[in-house]
């Protein structure tokens, strides 16, 4: 029989260790969002102090230096947003639209080529959309609409992955439900509207929010979809405050860039355990 | 071999009191049985044994010294998880050797080791197969072995028989009996079936809510129930359980109970009813019987004649009436004969 | 991703040939717009592409004169830029996948026991995968500044280290853009490997603890082993994801300093639309990157079906 070590008294270790990982965990926490606070407080700097040396880890004056210079830099900043905002509503509103009714079909419908048709989708998953901008590019300047906001929106007007998540969503409602519905002779309008996408709600919200971070972060598309500044996103205008004739004033740079950042971090500080299960579903499946 | 002992154990999961001030001895080399329904405690002081799941405050002694703050890993203890918990990505002959690996047993040792306990369990030939190709019973036998090859100064089971077919789960109570026997070690098992508890025990452990009913032996707890809650929780059916005018419960086995289509002779406890139901079980037969009082009780005996709706007199002697008090503690068996008078003279039937 | 089987009863006994036409017309016309969708914006394009690969064009008159696989030639023996490009590409997505796979483990395991503190941290280490690439890379750029007001550069000097040119030398730009990368997704790819952490049954850690098995011995012989299926499909999501980076890579560096950091995506979008009469020759790029990504998202598929599933 072994003998009891008694000299070790492992449980007073294990909280030693605990209260150790702990604080290292809190200053990992804090370093990961320095970043943030670095652009913010950057941003209400005036432009000698953001080149001071060595850097103040607080402006020594607020300073709405930054954001005045954003605003009179000669960029439309107002119409960027309102192109931002135009882009991702539509976007969000045109894939509900188009998915919602696919997603039912392929769930709770039997019809003929139903598997071709859904193997379409798998195969659409599985082409990485940056490849085919080129092709889409000629395509939408060829319908002439390169000089309009279309190209940002209809190229992205059906996700791959929406359909499965709203497919399984769906499936995962009983058939005897449908099947009542029927029987009390209502028509297929009222089955989706009144009973099926109740029931989705979750799902389509969770679709809704990947579209609204995936179209407001978006960079590329626009980049390549459009070609007169007016037709521009957001993030293409932080790009050209960059590239000013004044050379780099980092303090306006981070003012227009909170532009961009602060709308996101608020939507997850209100709805972070939602996004949260949203994107741990996705990179699971 | 080792002897635990809980010394004013508690358990708190957040403000949710699970075990609170308990004491208990379990003694050396016999096989335990902390037997409950489910959320009695019993797994949680399983685990403040195994260290995986610690006391919120008390101790916990091994041959009279405090393990509280001994990791599990040397504890010198094993333990056969209701699910067995075996390692998925590791072959049987590994899983074996993990905890042997751990302690430092040279390699000769453990191969010997691997080789002697594999063949006690039946399952030499599968040594490089993976759980995932094995049956239920199989992945229990490495469970077993597991826990064997460390050979522990105490066995701890958690159900372990709970996920077995019928068929499969009696042959292993009675090869775990076995078992016992010949290592003669310390055993303690959790379990919610009475039967299992009966038929394997040395020594049961009846716990409810957080605290201890009882502690005895099968027969004790079979024939001296300390309380209403043992006497109802220890037999199928439970014991028949009837209120005095007094307060007081009067309770009798169904087994206890003798039949008669005839008003039986003699004093006692003498009562009329009429069979409800009647189920044949083989060697015995089990009825529900309406007394005339309009309660039912259950009569177990080995007399299949009687039917549905027939009359008959139910006789037990006194030596098998039990008795508790207010508060539902056993008072008195077969003795106590103002209670019987009060019984034969407030209740009999005539 | 479940295969699709179940022709659910609602609609199989049908009667009459006139209710099934309806019903066959009334799914089409549910399924229509996302399938017209499909095909116009990721299925033909991605065949049209394969078709100019084999024309020399530019954006205005994409198929100008068929030149068969001279795009082919081109890139593979007569330009040595395409190398240049498909080795940054390698190298950036062998640095993320490294980097991102070990620090996201590492970050799950230090989040697996379930507090207050963990949740926190949770989400605390997920933030940056919210925000635009764009938005990061103008952070990381201005952190990594290598004027002598950049705060890495302040941070560094303070210590007694010498200053580091980041993104302004060639042997220090991609490892930037990696640290960025990494600090932008570990948090993203850690809650996923958590969740799968989180799938092992308890009693097996309880297990190993019982056979005296140390922490690091139960980390490398039960975690590890037992979230190899999950890890594997994100070896193969962060491989594809890397080879397509283009964000921040144009935010930080545009490519240089030299062609130091010109990644494969920002490779073709050069030959696609900054220079003339070069459409073609950027589709051929385009195809090669599209093979190589195909094939890898084959093998997952392929993988998720044969997928191991324990007990």
């Amino acid at each position: 029989m072994q003998k009891i070590n008694l000299t070790v008294t492992d449980r007073k270790k294990e909280l030693v260790g605990t209260v150790i990982s702990d604080i290292l965990k809190i200053a990992v926490m804090l370093a990961f969002v320095f970043p943030f606070y670095w652009m913010l407080i950057t941003a209400f700097k005036t432009y000698s102090e953001s080149v001071a040396v060595p850097p103040t880890l607080l402006p020594s004056q607020w300073s709405l230096e930054g954001y005045v210079s954003t605003f009179n830099s000669g960029l439309n900043i107002l119409g960027y947003m309102r192109n931002t905002v135009v882009v991702t509503v539509s976007v969000i509103a045109l894939q509900l639209i188009v998915m919602v009714p696919a997603a039912y079909a392929f769930a709770k419908r039997t019809f003929p080529l139903r598997g071709l048709a859904f193997s379409l989708v798998l195969v659409a998953f599985m082409i990485p959309q940056q490849l085919t901008y080129i092709s889409v590019y000629i395509m939408v300047s060829g319908w002439g609409m390169i000089n309009s906001l279309w190209p940002q929106i209809l190229p992205l007007g059906c996700d791959a992955f929406g359909i499965f998540m709203l497919r399984q969503s769906f499936k995962q409602i009983p058939d005897e439900i449908v099947e009542s519905a029927r029987l009390d002779s209502a028509s297929e309008v009222q089955i989706m509207v009144q009973i099926m996408l109740p029931m989705c709600k979750s799902a389509m919200v969770t679709i809704a929010m990947f579209s609204f971070i995936g179209v407001w972060n978006a960079y590329f598309w626009p980049l390549v979809m459009t070609r007169k500044e007016e037709f521009r996103p957001l993030t293409l205008a932080i790009e050209r405050l960059r590239d000013a004739e004044v050379g780099i004033r980092w303090n306006t740079l981070m003012a227009g860039n909170s532009l961009l950042v602060v709308p996101i971090l608020v939507v997850f500080i209100f709805a972070s355990k939602k996004i949260i299960e949203g994107f741990t579903y996705r990179g699971v499946k | 071999m080792a002897q635990i002992e809980f010394r004013n154990v508690s358990k708190y999961f957040g403000s949710n009191k699970v075990i609170e001030n308990l004491n208990l001895t379990i003694e050396d080399g016999k096989f335990t049985v902390l037997v409950g329904s489910s959320g009695c405690g019993k797994t949680t002081l399983l685990r403040m044994i195994a260290g995986i799941g610690p006391a919120t405050s008390g101790q916990v002694l091994m041959n009279g010294k405090d393990i509280s703050e001994v990791a599990p890993g040397k504890r010198d203890i094993a333990m056969v998880f209701q699910n067995y918990a075996i390692y998925p990505t590791m072959t049987v002959r590994e899983n074996i050797e993990f905890g042997l690996k751990n302690r430092k047993v040279p390699k000769e040792e453990r191969n010997r080791l691997i080789d002697e306990y594999s063949r006690i369990v039946d399952m030499y030939n599968l040594l490089s197969r993976k759980p995932s190709q094995l049956s239920g019973g199989q992945r229990q036998r490495i469970a077993l072995a597991r826990a064997m090859v460390k050979k522990p100064a105490v066995f701890l089971m958690d159900e372990p028989l709970s996920n077995l077919d019928a068929k499969l789960r009696a042959s292993m109570r009675i090869e775990l009996k076995e078992l016992h026997q010949k290592l003669k070690t310390t055993f303690v098992y959790v379990t919610h079936d009475q039967v299992e508890a009966m038929s394997m025990a040395d020594i049961i452990v009846l716990m409810e809510k957080g605290e201890i009913q009882q502690v005895g032996t099968p027969e004790e707890i079979y024939h001296e129930p300390a309380n209403v809650f043992a006497a109802q929780f220890i037999g199928t059916p439970p014991m028949n359980i009837i209120d005095m005018p007094n307060g007081y419960k009067m309770g009798y086995r169904p087994e206890s109970v003798v039949f008669t289509a005839e008003k039986p002779a003699g004093d006692g406890y003498r009562k009329k009813g009429r069979i409800v139901t009647r189920e044949m079980l083989g060697a015995e037969t089990q009825y529900k019987v309406e007394l005339s009082s309009g309660q039912a009780v259950m009569v177990k005996i080995a007399d299949s004649r009687f039917r549905e709706k027939q009359d008959v007199w139910i006789t037990v002697e006194p030596e098998h009436l039990h008795y508790f008090d207010l508060s539902g503690v056993h008072y008195s068996h077969g003795g106590a004969p103002e209670l019987l008078a009060e019984v034969v003279g407030g209740m009999n039937d005539v | 991703m479940s295969k699709d089987k179940t022709p659910s009863y609602v609609h199989q006994n049908k009667g009459s040939l006139g209710k099934r036409v309806t019903n066959a017309v009334t799914s089409w016309l549910m399924v229509l717009p996302a399938v017209a969708f499909l095909i116009a914006f990721v299925v033909y394009p991605a065949v049209n592409m394969a078709i100019m690969s084999l024309f020399y064009s530019n954006a205005t008159k994409p198929y100008k004169k068929f030149i068969g696989l001279d795009n082919y030639n081109t890139l593979f023996f007569v330009k040595k830029d395409f190398y240049n490009a498909l080795g940054n590409t390698a190298y950036y997505t062998a640095g993320a996948l490294v980097s991102i796979i070990v620090f996201s483990v590492l970050l799950a395991q230090w989040m697996f026991r379930s507090r207050k503190l963990n949740n926190v941290a949770q989400t605390v280490f997920f933030t940056p995968h919210l925000v635009a690439g764009v938005s990061a890379g103008f952070i990381w750029s201005w952190l990594l500044s290598s004027q002598s007001y950049g705060l890495f550069n302040t941070v560094l000097t303070s210590l007694g280290l010498p200053a580091v040119r980041w993104l302004d030398d060639s042997s220090t730009a991609m490892i930037s853009i990696i640290m960025m990368n990494t600090w932008k997704n570990i948090g993203y790819y850690a809650l996923i490997i958590l969740s799968s952490m989180k799938s092992i049954p308890t009693e097996i850690y309880e297990a190993a603890r019982l056979d005296n098995a140390s922490s690091f011995k139960i980390f490398f012989r039960i975690t590890l082993p037992m979230i190899s299926p999950q890890l594997f499909l994100l070896l193969i999501t962060i491989t594809t994801g890397s080879f397509k980076v283009f964000d921040s890579v144009r935010i930080m560096t545009n490519g240089g300093p030299g062609d130091s950091t010109r990644v494969l995506s920002m490779y073709i979008y050069d030959y696609a639309f900054q220079r003339n009469n070069t459409l073609g020759y950027a589709c051929s790029a385009g195809m090669i990157m599209m093979i190589i990504m195909i094939v890898l998202t084959v093998f997952d598929f392929a993988f998720v079906e044969k997928k191991v599933h324990y007990q």
